[in-house]
């Protein structure tokens, strides 16, 4: 088990440094560099030639590629992570200040979005072809075909243009939180309709459901217990990638609805070109989303006993 | 002579019974029907219009759908209808094209590494499980400045980022078709690899890999609007359908159409392209029927 796990995080530095040094190349090598425009209060101004060399000097943009790497890597496996160029403060700080907003919103989404989810899921394997069932393809299907854009985009036309039942954006304001919420929540109750859904259908199908039944238990611990245990088994491997998602914010929903939170700011920083915002960012995704594949592994035997893994490792 | 007429009259009707099975499905019939004319409405429209793309007027800004201009016209006075068609080429196009590079791509890298197992194999499945570990949303961001907004440069991008599936598909369907005894046969009568490979394997994949392609369809769609949404898509002043979004935002309170229509093109073609999709999975193989 030790092993596996160890063996399991291995892979996950290889995997990051992999990634480190792709978008280290990809970032240094795209046109245009962090100090080719000062934004100034409304348009771009031009920085002077001269100005713009001591600037490099100073973030040591003018050594090679390489040296600029290692001594990133170097900073970065103690923890410093540079400074936004930027904001001129260290990305760590700029972290963890935008990162509250972002994990409120993708917090209270998972918290609607996952229970309503699994029960719309259930429900409708229950009683297929009922109006339930319809309402929950309905749903399952629209969240699956519409990019999260365009549902952001008409909920506001919806609910804050025509109807002008809530603000159209912003983050101050118990009322601002409603309308993002609800949207983030939305995609999270059709992912997880969707998968419960088909795999209950078939755990209700199963033997050892019709066994459950035989012997005289009640309806709903044949589905809960039952059924629900091993379909649950899927969903697992599910929930992993999606909290990560949740957590690290969404480019669209935090950009439409003016949310402070890292989600948005890594499209600013891609337009500025902040070489630490970005490689931090993006390193910490990635591991993130490691580090869930691993949890999900892992849980698996908790919820299966089968797959227990270490036993036969 | 004889063996050629029963081998066409079977291969005639595998496609006589999809097409009896697609037109059974009435969803996607319907979605088959509407995707047409989506594709008829932006590929043949412009030619029936007198405005143009790019031209701005600023004596029409912000016109709401009338007579003159039935889906109204933008902040810069363009007509909106127009827009859609343009951008309904360049999404459909972008959409088409990574499906089909990232099929020969997933094709190629699945059936090589299915096919001849080994060392070969794990190499080419280890590369593809590390690009599936890579968030790709992030890196199409950085890569996407890189073409500086071409169309090709989109369609290349978005390509080498969607064949993953296709190729685990394509090598999971080779390694349980080519112990089977057909496979054995032609290798008994003196067929090369290309041959066994093109002319008895990967005709077995095609079911599974028709379906996948349709799913990368709706996915580079929603890719590229997505990048054109950001900004970081084709750009200007190519429109496409995820850019009008961008502008219409502004106006939501004022002019709502103009994120409505485009909102709502995306919509039902994404919406076609899934239950075709759905569709085609029944027709083309009854044994991959969803069980829900």
């Amino acid at each position: 088990m030790t092993r596996y796990v160890l063996g399991r995080f291995a892979g996950i530095i290889g995997v990051l440094f992999i990634v480190s040094i792709m978008i280290f190349l990809m970032i240094h090598t795209i046109p245009g560099g962090p100090f080719d425009a000062m934004p100034t209060t409304s348009e771009f101004r031009e920085i002077p030639e001269h100005i713009r060399e001591k600037l490099m000097a100073k973030y040591g943009l003018d050594k090679p590629l390489y040296v600029q790497y290692f001594r990133y890597m170097w900073a970065a496996l103690r923890g410093d992570f540079g400074i936004s160029f930027r904001y001129g403060e260290p990305v760590t700080d700029f972290i963890s200040r935008s990162w509250p907003a972002t994990a409120q919103l993708g917090l209270s989404a998972m918290a609607i979005g996952i229970p309503i989810g699994i029960g719309l899921g259930i429900l409708a394997a229950l009683r297929p072809n009922t109006w339930l069932d319809y309402l929950t393809n309905v749903v399952v299907i629209t969240t699956f075909v519409t990019p999260v854009f365009v549902i952001a985009i008409m909920s506001i036309i919806i609910f804050a243009v025509i109807l002008k039942w809530l603000p159209s954006g912003g983050w101050g304001e118990p009322k601002q939180w409603i309308l993002p919420t609800f949207v983030y929540a939305l995609g999270q109750i059709g992912g997880m309709a969707r998968f419960t859904r088909a795999s209950m259908v078939d755990a209700m199908q199963a033997e050892y459901v019709r066994t459950a039944r035989a012997k005289g238990l009640r309806e709903s611990a044949v589905v809960m217990r039952h059924a629900f245990r091993s379909a649950s088994l899927p969903l697992v491997t599910l929930l992993g990638p999606m909290v990560v998602n949740l957590l690290l914010g969404s480019f669209f929903i935090e950009a439409i609805f003016r949310i402070p939170g890292i989600g948005g700011q890594i499209t600013l920083a891609l337009y500025n070109r902040d070489y630490p915002v970005i490689m931090a960012l993006i390193l910490l995704w990635t591991f993130a989303i490691a580090i869930a594949y691993l949890v999900t592994d892992l849980l698996y035997g908790v919820v299966d006993p089968r797959i227990r893994v270490g036993g036969t490792m | 002579m004889a063996s050629e007429l029963i081998q066409e009259q079977q291969t005639r009707t595998y496609w006589q019974d999809v097409w009896q099975r697609l037109r059974r499905h009435r969803v996607a019939l319907v979605a088959l029907i509407v995707f047409g004319l989506i594709i008829l409405y932006s590929t043949g429209g412009p030619l029936f219009s007198s405005y143009s793309v790019s031209k701005t007027d600023l004596r029409s800004r912000l016109i709401a759908p009338s007579t003159e201009h039935y889906f109204g016209t933008d902040e810069l006075g363009r007509d909106i209808a127009l827009r859609i068609m343009v951008g309904g080429r360049v999404s459909l196009f972008v959409g088409f094209s990574v499906a089909l590079v990232s099929l020969l791509i997933g094709v190629v890298i699945g059936s090589t590494s299915g096919y001849f197992g080994g060392h070969l194999d794990s190499v080419l499945m280890r590369f593809t499980d590390i690009m599936l570990s890579i968030p790709s949303l992030p890196l199409l961001l950085i890569l996407s400045r890189y073409g500086g907004g071409s169309v090709w440069s989109i369609i290349l991008i978005l390509s080498v980022f969607s064949w993953m599936g296709l190729a685990r598909i394509v090598r999971g369907t080779i390694l349980s078709i080519k112990q089977r005894d057909f496979v054995e046969a032609a290798r008994m009568t003196g067929a090369r690899n290309g041959r066994i490979v093109f002319r008895h394997i990967l005709p077995s994949t095609l079911a599974p890999v028709i379906v996948n392609a349709t799913l990368t369809l709706g996915f580079a769609i929603i890719a590229e609007s997505s990048l054109s949404y950001l900004g970081l898509g084709v750009q200007p002043p190519t429109p496409t359908w995820g850019q009008m979004l961008i502008g219409a935002q502004q106006f939501m309170e004022t002019a709502p159409w103009l994120a409505l229509i485009p909102g709502l093109f995306l919509f039902v073609t994404l919406l076609c392209i899934n239950f075709l999709g759905d569709g085609l999975r029944d027709a083309l193989d009854p044994k991959m029927t969803l069980q829900n």
